[in-house]
């Protein structure tokens, strides 16, 4: 296979703006793939593959059509320790158009291969690409806040950042730990960084030019900066497992008149639910207080279930391992598609776009989803022989919730 | 607790039968706010009460500790401050017995108020005394009740 060079459109503008005719960069290729990807500065999201040196040079129109024998030339000019290791050049041109044009090669001791370049666009050209249902950029001013980065809020996070949401913020104080590692979106070679930079680089890498703001803060003890975070945004999504936190979202969606969506999975995953808080409707609290309300979150932690007294003091070890019961993944994924189908319908409100006519549709406040025939959900029809549409497995079921007329958290 | 929760709880205790020099709010501009509430029993024995307002107070389930006497003791003379699921209680702080009121499933802060915990605490009292007549636990009075 012939060997491809990715560059970097905005580092090659700014290159050529500086005036500077020959500057290093570092390349990264994952060995013996042939695919290299080469930087002027430092990206924002910490590059993958194995590092090699490189070198820029500016040709003139002649150097450029001999842009094998200027490569020679710069490799047989580099320093002996440099040419230890496989260096990738890179000859460049700008046209009177101020067109850039490239050309690239591997250079390993004698031997010089040039290789196809690439290129990856800058800002406005990458929207372009993702043109289809959503208007271009239309979601791209938009304000996403996503209080927790578990299995529930990262996916989220990166599912917003493809259909092109340009703003977010992130609060988490956790770090990526082993027991996370088979549900989240991040992987080992992340372990005991901070949730809020595993995601914002991970937003980063499926768009570039987001702007992510993140916060490693405990909620319920910034109050302040909370609210704040609420106001600036078009929507909250609520994916914390701490009834304390989500209250204190729900107060502040409540007082500020904004937008919330609040998903969980519950015990073992057997199922979830979504909750839609927004001005005039039920609120969190009111939901929590119906009897409709299946109080047992998903545990997937003793120690923090039992700071958090749902598990109660005086159950034993050995009982409280039994009630973590951490579902699947794919246990989770179905809530949080349904969390952004309901994201992208709010941000999208008042928007023209083709995802619009499913605001006709989503118009319920709560909605519950179930994933096996157990525990609240063993009553359940079976769903491959239900010809009275009873309730069932593997499908969304929306719920008019009422608003608690005596709901101390939203009555007026 | 923000000023409006703090408003209505007062509204909740000031019309119901839990006379004002029973209960005081303390330190409440602190970073440890509670409630200390006399409560006096069938058998007009007084106990004094702490409901502890500082962790997120309604949004977490608070918790309740008899601060006088001090240490409560069972019949027998033993510790109540370990947890125990029969005699509905929690690990004790500071040699002050910890009540089970509210469970995490039942807990609904939009719904229920300071004035209900003191109720609950009252029963808790009660079926103490309970025991401390027949040495047979709570659990055993309590069950049937939606406790
Ligand atoms: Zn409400």
């Amino acid at each position: 296979m012939e060997p491809i060079v990715y560059l970097y459109q905005n580092h090659l503008q700014e290159f050529w703006n500086s005036g500077q005719a020959q500057c290093f960069g570092a390349a990264f290729e994952w060995k013996g793939e042939q695919v290299y990807h080469v930087y002027l500065k430092y990206p924002q999201v910490a590059p993958t593959g194995y590092s090699m040196p490189c070198l820029f040079r500016v040709v003139d129109q002649a150097g450029y059509e001999r842009a094998d024998d200027e490569a020679a030339a710069v490799y047989r000019d580099l320093p002996s320790e440099a040419r230890r290791v496989p260096v990738v050049i890179v000859c460049i041109r700008v046209e009177a158009d101020n067109r850039v044009k490239s050309r690239a090669f591997i250079v390993d001791g004698e031997q010089q291969v040039e290789a196809a370049v690439k290129y990856v666009p800058r800002r406005s050209e990458l929207y372009t690409r993702s043109k289809g249902l959503l208007e271009v950029g239309a979601l791209e001013e938009k304000k996403v806040l996503i209080v927790g980065l578990g299995s529930g809020g990262a996916p989220i996070a990166v599912e917003l950042a493809k259909a092109g949401v340009g703003h977010f913020i992130l609060i988490d104080f956790d770090r990526i730990e082993l027991h996370n590692i088979s549900r989240h979106i991040c992987g080992v070679n992340e372990l005991g960084r901070l949730k809020v930079n595993a995601v914002k680089d991970a937003i980063l890498l499926k768009n570039p030019y987001a702007q992510v703001e993140t916060l490693a803060i405990d909620i319920n003890r910034h109050l302040d900066e909370l609210e704040r975070c609420i106001a600036e945004s078009d929507l909250t999504i609520v994916a914390t497992d701490e009834y304390a936190s989500r209250y204190n979202i729900n107060a502040r969606l409540v007082k500020l008149g904004k937008v919330g969506l609040f998903g969980r999975a519950v015990t073992r995953a057997e199922g979830g639910d979504i909750l839609r808080v927004r001005p005039g409707g039920p609120c969190y609290a009111c939901l929590t207080g119906n009897p409709i309300y299946h109080q047992n979150d998903e545990i997937t932690d003793v120690r923090r279930a039992r700071e958090l007294g749902i598990i109660p003091a005086y159950v034993s070890d050995e009982d409280a391992n039994a009630m973590v019961q951490v579902g699947l993944s794919t246990d989770i994924a179905p809530i949080n598609n349904m969390m952004v189908k309901l994201a992208l319908n709010e941000l999208s409100r008042g928007i023209e776009c083709g995802i619009s006519s499913l605001l006709e549709e989503l118009t319920y406040d709560y909605y519950i989803w179930a994933n096996r025939r157990d525990y609240q959900f063993a009553n359940w029809a079976p769903f491959n022989n239900n010809p009275k549409r009873h309730l069932t497995i593997l499908r969304w079921y929306g719920v008019k919730l009422k608003k608690d007329a005596e709901c101390m958290e939203c009555r007026q | 607790m923000t000023n409006e929760r703090y408003q209505i709880e007062l509204g909740v205790l000031q019309n119901s039968t839990i006379k004002p020099k029973q209960y005081r709010f303390m330190d409440m501009n602190t970073s440890h706010p509670y409630l200390a509430v006399a409560i006096q029993t069938n058998s007009l024995r007084c106990y004094v009460v702490k409901i502890d307002l500082s962790d997120n107070y309604p949004y977490n389930i608070p918790k309740v500790f008899i601060t006088s006497p001090k240490p409560l003791l069972t019949r027998s003379g033993g510790s109540m401050l370990s947890p125990s699921h029969s005699m509905h209680t929690l690990a004790g702080e500071n040699g002050c017995v910890r009540v089970c009121h509210y469970g995490h499933a039942d807990w609904a802060p939009n719904r229920i108020t300071l004035y209900q915990i003191i109720i609950k605490v009252r029963i808790w009292l009660e079926m103490y005394e309970c025991h401390l007549k027949t040495g047979r636990t709570l659990d055993e009075f309590l069950k049937g009740a939606a406790y």
